[in-house]
């Protein structure tokens, strides 16, 4: 009898054990959303969006290698001797990337993550219409909007930066998710910048003129004109050009400086933001800043270039020294809470002069829209304009901006001695990217 | 006459008392002692076939054993450790015959307890691989933490400290590295209570890991035993693949209150060093490659040297004419030709350790405690540096009726750690490597000298403030109830949890803003086991053990940090007084919910076999295969006990074993099977992003294990030993799947490798010689191969850096480098082997030369160890060994790579560098900037066997009579060293080394790393 007793008293002990702990598995993330949730609201769009927006942000994207990729390539800059580089750099400048390239592989990576990201959410938008989420009605086509726009500044730049010219081959074309079992192989380059120009029109359409510091209708025709421009279409870069310079509202800041600062000038029409906590600028500021033992600075071309015409100019005296070491320095990207500017006014000055320039070269708004960014940059007015006033204009205003690589390219100049289009100046398909996807080919 | 009256009247008394029971008995009285001489206390003494008639001697040896029958009686005395005597002695009705016994050590020991897991198994019954350390062993050690108490003593687990900082981390192997994603450490289980492993430091900027071990004094422990073998580890199931290390505390035995008092106090040193330019060897190889180079005049060479020589006087425009600044030149050049700093040197000096501990411990028939406390004071070498701890601990046992006891054994500790910035982060990292010796430490006006790449680490020594304290609680309460004479019912409840504060703040000096932190992170691990054992003999032959139970356990862990940057003040240094405000939190969680049951039987004690079963659930499965199933099973066979091996008089013991089993892997980290969306923000607002890809079917790990052993003992244990032979097989194994990241993932978690592990190990224990002169030899010795049979075909880099891979059909960690061909004689150019052509050419192309080599775990490894006691000296020196591993010198390429502008002192190597055409030697010509010398290549991959005298001890015990005039039991005074010698041909600091970032794939690289040290201490043991 006391022997039950006590068996019935493990036992009793025993269960509850057991069914205290029924729970112990029962665990669930808290630092992070369920897949089967995250994109189900009109808000769950929305914050998707923003994280497209911190993509951009990254400094393998648009908060620096980006650009900085191009001026590698296009020799603008040299090694200053104050930082190492690493070797995906060392690469870059001797134009020998392979296929492990970290900063291909980083760019092709984020890239692609992003458009995944908003494909997602364009996916997703009618099924939150059809979940009868009442605030989507007037948030879809803001949202849609920066969806398609993010796409497009993406795709574009992919292509830019890997679609082989000599073969017409350009990136992988991801309009939808693709699950982790697709294996695109690459679109033509046409394709893409036909897609380019499709998402680009209709961003511009469903876009608002004002939306928070992000992308707006303006930034859609504004990247549009970038994009006819390197395409060689000069009419539509104009068309779309003329339209963002006459109706869009913004205007050149008055001092060039102001474009590189926490606050957006009114120049900028589309810029990847900073917050205190939250900077764009850390990448650039790496490379280039002067207190920041920069691994780079201005190589004896541009130099030459920003010197070319007098020391008035303020692109030259607000961006340049000379330190104790006996070398210049760019001061463009110092400040360590700056906005970086993806395209500003400026440049569509520059590109409207130089595609009426090409259509005719008598027309003159060309000497217009040149005197507009001399007078800015404290120069005397030009009377007549030259395809090398033009180029030369340009390569100041945008100096480190990403530009001078494209543009080297567009115009078919050699680039560091090699041909515009040597396949040696195309980033490379990662290598990892080509051991899972057996559709992907190299440029080689 | 006064002798018979007493004797009458004791006699009366006895008989008073006696009569009543016994009709005739008599008395036994004598002492124990074993062979030195030293009385045994709490042996017992019993009457053959009588063992409830029993007694224990007291604290002088002494024992009265009352009605004894009268007669020829055997009498027989026994004591853990030592062979039983049986004495016959002749029992006169009333009277007391008088006996002393001298018990022999036993030295086979086969009855000695081995703990396992839930419950413990005498050494003669047990059939897997186990290792055992006792708490002897470790007493000569003057280690901070256990783990490196192990090294060399225990068979077929490699031990390597990270490095030789006061704090830091240890990378334990038992059998190999049998995971590539999850982790490689074994289990680690204090007194039943799986505990809190790893680092939780923050490594942003001091990378070198911390370690939650510390938290262990190892003076509290009794013995260590290592789980190796399927059949040992897999009732610890899912998380047993990497075996188990199991670890039991003091605890008190019935008897007087014994005082234990130890102190230790030494001083440290580096083991090795760096070999690298002076200033103005520095000056004449700069000057040298600048001239190669055909860089300019001596003049431009002064100027192009990476750094200026503050000088007030001179202001720098924006100057665009292109004029060099003579002004400069000059400042320079006075300053540098005149400055020869030993960073290095600057950045060590000799540490120091000291470390005190009392314990007392005893008890009575219904309680026994253990209380000890101590103190450790260490300054590491690379200043700044240090470590202190404070433990106690308090074990304690109280019998409430022969049925019930319950109890509890909790240890706090408190742990500070001053962590200084190495390798690549600064610090001894930067003295090593940026820090000129051309540059001074202090400007003419006595400010810091600032150079301008980089960061003087005298300066920022002196600017930064980090230090980690640790308060951890280590602890269980448990009950034990005796259902019946063989069934027992085992109730524990057990905690552990680490409370960390970190403190850091760097200065103005080291970066623009100063910034401070002030992050916490708090563990709290709860764990229940509840077991039924039942022990039962069955006549004479059959002896059945089995055990039931389930074991609960839940952690979760809490991180939060709060920083701050732009400080109004220098002195002021809380993240509140910053400008600019940060920091995050993080929370995550893990539980597992485990039944299992072990079976045991042995038939004529001598054949034998096991049985286990395991169920487990855990948390960070997926839904679909949350649970799993671990068995296991041995047999062993006893040779020695046939009847016809009763001939083979010199074979004292011979026992075959063979064991298989199953044994799992978890430890990926908390909700890899969800599928997530990150949280992010951008300008202000909150944003989201895919970030883990669902996998509900994610499962366990599965290492299956075979083992086949033998333990022999021969001339009565004189010499004994065994030998093991293991493969393991590891199947599903979690590997991060590569998908195209077209697909916006880069790769999704799954069960899909196999890796396979086989090895054999040996160990010899020889009593050379007994008796006064006393000489004891153990050896050992472990060999794991390893092979990675299936990764998707993939080719895997290491969790960070140093070119490690895996690589399927290599071993773990196996380099892809390309094969270096020494220097062309004609052009001093560093030639490299097409792998095409079989060709030399100078050409660098890691896509098509690259080849798979080296391996960074060594062939073989072990220790050998010889003690020798005579009379009152003791004399120990323990050698480990380690044999065939390659640690590749990831900084070696900027070190001696011929680049001397890449801004580095050079290692004293580039003085064989190529002179003039016909020079035959490896290092290429120095150049300024030839951008091709930073390859990585076969030259920079060393071999780093090595021999190691690891510790070595000399002792005096103060003779007993002596020592019993001073009132005490023992008094030893002791010299210990560690790391006196080392034996290799590794080029660099140090052959054992890990650099921070190591996991399983990145291993045997150093990058910068700081060196082991050298320690050799004086202490004193008193037992009182």
């Amino acid at each position: 009898m006391k022997k039950i007793n006590k068996l019935l008293v493990i036992v009793a002990v025993i269960s509850i054990i057991f069914t205290s702990c029924s729970d112990v598995l029962d665990v669930e993330p808290k630092m992070e959303l369920s897949d089967q949730t995250a994109l189900t609201t009109t808000f769950g769009l929305q914050t998707a969006i923003i994280g497209a927006y911190d993509r951009l942000q990254s400094g393998n994207l648009y908060g620096g290698r980006i650009w900085v990729a191009g001026d590698m390539l296009a020799e603008n800059v040299q090694k200053s001797g104050q930082s190492a580089l690493v070797y995906e750099e060392i690469q870059m400048m001797n134009k020998n990337m392979s296929p492990d390239n970290l900063i291909t592989a980083e760019f092709w990576s984020n890239a692609y993550t992003t458009i995944n990201l908003v494909n997602q959410v364009i996916a997703a938008i009618p099924e939150v219409e059809a979940s009868g989420d009442v605030d989507i009605i007037d948030s879809k086509d803001r949202i849609e909007g920066e969806a398609l726009f993010i796409r497009a500044l993406l795709d574009f730049d992919l292509v830019r930066y890997i679609g082989n010219t000599k073969t017409g081959e350009g990136v992988p074309l991801i309009t939808e998710p693709t699950g982790v079992e697709g294996k695109p192989a690459r679109a033509t380059i046409d394709l893409v910048y036909s897609q380019v120009i499709k998402d680009l029109k209709r961003a511009a359409v469903l876009l608002p003129e004002v939306n928070d510091d992000r992308a707006t209708s303006w930034a859609a025709k504004a990247l549009l004109s970038r994009v006819y421009f390197f395409q060689k279409d000069y009419t539509n870069a104009a068309i779309q050009a003329t339209d963002v310079i006459e109706n869009s509202g913004f205007e050149l800041a008055d001092s060039v400086q102001k474009n590189y600062t926490p606050n957006l000038s009114k120049e900028i029409i589309f810029a990847i933001m900073s917050t205190p906590t939250d900077v764009s600028c850390g990448t650039l500021n790496m490379y280039y800043r002067i207190k920041s033992t920069p691994r780079f600075s201005p190589s004896n071309d541009i130099i030459s270039y920003m010197t070319y015409g007098g020391n008035t100019d303020q692109r030259l005296l607000q961006f340049f020294t000379k330190e104790s070491d006996g070398k210049f320095y760019t001061k463009k990207f110092d400040d360590r809470y700056m906005n970086v500017p993806v395209i500003r006014l400026a440049e569509l000055y520059l590109t409207r002069a130089e595609s009426r320039f090409n259509i005719n070269p008598s027309d003159t708004v060309i000497l217009h829209d040149i005197n507009v960014i001399r007078k800015r940059a404290n120069l005397t007015d030009l009377t007549a304009v030259t395809s090398t006033a033009i180029y030369l204009e340009r390569t100041k205003e945008l100096v480190f901006e990403g530009d001078n690589f494209f543009n080297m390219k567009r115009l078919e100049k050699k680039i560091a001695g090699y041909e515009w289009n040597d396949v040696k100046l195309l980033f490379k398909i990662p290598q990892r990217e080509r051991d899972v996807n057996p559709n992907l080919t190299q440029n080689e | 006459m006064i002798k018979k009256v007493q004797y009458v009247v004791l006699t009366a008394l006895l008989s008073l008392l006696i009569s009543s029971t016994f009709a005739q008995s008599g008395m036994v009285k004598g002492t124990v002692a074993d062979l030195k001489g030293e009385v045994l206390i709490g042996a017992n003494v019993y009457i053959e076939g009588m063992t409830t008639k029993g007694t224990i001697t007291d604290v002088n040896g002494n024992f009265i054993l009352e009605n004894v029958p009268v007669g020829q009686v055997k009498i027989i005395s026994s004591f853990i450790g030592y062979l039983n005597e049986e004495k016959i002695v002749a029992v006169i009705d009333g009277k007391t015959a008088s006996v002393d016994f001298v018990l022999d050590e036993d030295i086979m020991q086969l009855d000695e307890l081995v703990v396992i897991g839930y419950g413990t198994k005498r050494k003669r019954d047990i059939t897997s691989s186990i290792v055992k350390v006792k708490s002897e062993e470790m007493e000569n050690v003057s280690v901070p933490t256990f783990e490196s108490a192990l090294q060399g003593r225990t068979t077929g687990v490699q031990v390597t400290s990270d490095n030789g900082m006061a704090g830091g981390g240890v990378t334990i192997r038992v059998r190999g590295t049998s995971s590539l994603m999850a982790s490689s450490q074994p289990l680690y289980v204090v007194d039943g209570v799986p505990i809190i492993t790893g680092s939780y430091t923050t490594d942003n900027g001091f990378p070198d890991k911390s370690n939650a071990l510390a938290q262990i004094d190892p003076s509290d422990i009794e013995s260590i035993q290592v789980l190796k073998d399927a059949s040992a580890a897999a009732i610890y199931g899912a998380r047993s693949a990497n075996g188990v290390v199991l670890i039991t505390t003091k605890h008190g035995k019935q008897g007087k209150t014994k005082f234990n008092v130890g102190y230790y106090s030494g001083m440290s040193d580096i083991t090795n060093k760096l070999d690298i330019l002076d200033g103005s060897d520095y000056l004449k190889y700069t000057k040298q490659a600048w001239t190669n180079s055909n860089k300019g005049t001596e003049q431009q060479y002064y100027e192009n040297l990476p750094f200026n020589i503050y000088n007030p006087s001179i202001t720098v425009n924006p100057d665009y004419s292109g004029d060099t600044d003579g002004g400069v030149y000059r400042t320079n050049k006075d300053v540098i030709d005149n400055t020869n700093t030993d960073w290095i040197d600057l950045m060590l000096r000799k540490g120091n350790v000291q470390q005190a501990n009392v314990s007392a411990s005893g008890g009575d028939a219904k309680t026994t405690y253990y209380l000890g406390g101590s103190y450790r004071d260490e300054k590491g070498v690379i200043i700044s540096n240090a470590f202190k701890r404070v433990n106690g601990r308090m074990n304690l046992e109280h019998k409430a009726t022969e049925k019930f006891s319950f109890g509890s054994d909790i240890a706090l500790t408190y742990t500070e750690n001053n962590r200084v910035p190495t390798g690549w982060a600064g610090g001894l990292g930067t003295a090593q490597s940026r820090s000129l010796p051309i540059m001074p430490v202090y400007n003419a006006d006595g400010s810091f000298f600032a150079p301008r790449s980089g960061v003087n680490p005298i300066a920022e020594d002196a600017n930064l403030n980090y230090q980690a304290n640790t308060m951890s609680i280590l602890g269980k309460i448990f009950a034990k109830y005796k259902i019946t004479d063989d069934l027992t019912f085992n109730a524990d409840f057990g905690l552990n949890n680490l409370y960390l504060r970190e403190n850091k703040y760097v200065g103005t000096i080291i970066q623009e803003d100063a910034f401070s932190m002030d992050r916490r992170v708090e563990v709290n691990s709860y764990n229940t086991n509840t077991t039924l054992n039942y022990d039962k003999n069955f006549g004479e032959d059959h002896h059945l053990t089995a055990m039931a139970g389930m074991s609960v356990q839940k952690n979760n862990q809490y991180e939060s940090e709060f920083n701050s940057s732009q400080f109004p003040s220098p002195t002021l240094q809380n993240p509140n007084s910053g400008v600019k405000k940060g920091g995050y939190d993080y929370e995550t969680e893990y539980g597992f919910i485990s039944y299992f049951n072990r079976e045991s039987y042995s038939y004529k004690g001598k054949y034998l076999a096991s049985f286990s079963l395991r169920f487990d659930g855990s948390s960070r499965f997926g839904l679909n295969n949350q649970y799993g199933w671990f068995p296991s099973g041995s047999v062993g066979w006893i040779i020695s006990d046939e009847g016809f091996m009763e001939g083979v008089s010199f074979l004292s013991l011979l026992k075959l074993r063979g064991s298989y089993g199953l044994t799992g892997n978890a430890e990926i980290g908390d909700y890899r099977s969800f599928g997530t969306y990150y949280t992010t923000q951008y300008n202000g607002e909150s944003g989201i992003g895919v970030g883990n890809i669902a996998n509900p079917d994610l499962g366990w790990e599965k290492t299956s294990q075979t083992d086949v052993g033998i333990d022999y003992a021969f001339l009565a244990g004189r010499i004994s030993g065994g030998f093991d032979y293991y493969y393991k097989y590891t199947t599903e194994m979690l590997l991060n799947v590569n998908v195209p990241q077209t697909s916006g993932s880069s790769s999704v978690i799954q069960n899909v490798g196999k890796m396979k592990n086989s090895g054999v190990e040996f160990f010899i224990d020889a009593r050379i010689l007994t008796g006064d002169f006393n000489w004891t030899t153990n050896f050992n010795i472990g060999h794991n191969a390893n092979e990675i049979i299936d990764i998707n075909g993939q080719i895997l880099s290491g969790e960070n850096f140093g070119n490690n891979f895996a690589i399927e059909g290599k071993p773990i960690g196996s380099w892809r480098l390309v094969e270096y061909a020494g220097v062309d004689e004609t052009t001093g150019q560093p030639l490299f082997i097409n792998q095409e052509t079989g060709e030399a050419t100078s050409e660098y192309n890691y896509d098509r030369d690259a080849i798979v080599t080296g391996n960074p775990y060594p062939d073989f490894y072990g220790g050998l160890n010889n003690s020798f006691t005579f009379k009152n000296f003791d004399f120990s020196a323990l050698f480990t060994f380690s044999s065939g591993q390659d640690v590749y010198r990831d900084d070696a390429k900027f070190f001696q790579g011929g680049n001397i502008g890449s801004n580095w002192n050079q290692m004293q190597i580039v003085e064989d560098s190529w002179q003039s055409s016909g020079d035959k030697t490896d290092e290429p010509q120095l150049s300024w900037d030839g951008a091709g010398s930073t390859y990585n290549t076969t030259h920079y991959l060393s071999e780093a066997s090595y021999i190691r005298l690891k510790t070595l001890s000399f002792g005096y015990t103060l003779p007993r009579s002596f020592a019993k005039r001073l009132k005490i039991d023992k008094a030893r005074f002791y010299i210990n060293g560690q790391n006196l010698l080392t034996f290799t041909n590794y080029p660099g600091w140090d052959p054992e080394v890990n650099r921070d970032g190591s996991g399983n794939i990145t291993q045997g690289v150093t990058y910068l790393s700081p060196p082991q040290i050298k320690t050799l201490t004086f202490g004193l043991t008193l037992n009182f």
